[in-house]
């Protein structure tokens, strides 16, 4: 039986604490655009991830019920 | 994969979502996604076992096998359309889930009218 991989979700919650920090360090910085641009960043790579979650998920269920 | 594991996991998943919410909702979004298919796609194995067993129950009572073959695409398909359309829902966008719910629908009526077909047409031989 497949274990719940945990990891996944520690990541995502990781990755958003850190841009929440570093969003509000470099705004005090006085980088507002910066600051955005390591937002987006971080945004992008949780996406990445999360979409190879789902993707597993969709190839599991497509040779499961052989969609 | 546990019923203690999955009610952890999903409490953690909470959790976090409750801190990040505020602060970063599109990511609550996306930790939602990552959670709710980490979960299902622990539960597959157990699905597939059931299958298998329903399978050789299937063939043992010669049932025909295009019966058993779109059903399990039925339940594939709604499968997947409650996940995409829940995420959906949970992210406040509630017609989107509608049109996901739609979509799957109609892709489940599809599946289902050959299956409709041969009954009818067994009716139609019974009384003709």
């Amino acid at each position: 039986m497949t274990a719940i991989n945990v990891d996944v979700i520690w990541q995502i919650a990781g990755i958003g604490m850190l841009i929440v920090v570093a969003h509000s360090v470099i705004k005090a910085a006085g980088r507002e655009e910066i600051a955005w641009m390591v937002t987006l960043a971080g945004v992008v790579v949780v996406l990445f991830r999360v979409v190879g979650v789902v993707e597993q998920l969709f190839a599991a269920v497509r040779s499961v019920f052989n969609l | 994969m546990s019923a203690v594991e999955l009610t952890g996991f999903a409490i953690l998943a909470v959790v976090l979502l409750a801190v990040l919410r505020p602060i970063r909702p599109e990511l609550a979004v996306l930790l939602t996604l990552g959670a709710g298919a980490v979960i299902l796609l622990s539960l597959l194995p157990l699905i597939q076992r059931i299958i298998e067993l329903l399978t050789t129950l299937a063939q043992r009572g010669n049932v025909q096998s295009l019966y058993l073959e779109t059903i399990l695409r039925i339940v594939g398909i709604a499968y997947i359309v409650e996940f995409g359309s829940q995420v959906a829902r949970d992210a406040g966008e509630g017609a989107l889930a509608a049109k996901v719910e739609l979509g799957g629908k109609i892709l489940i009526l599809s599946l289902a009218l050959p299956i409709l077909l041969s009954v009818v047409q067994l009716v139609v031989r019974l009384l003709g």
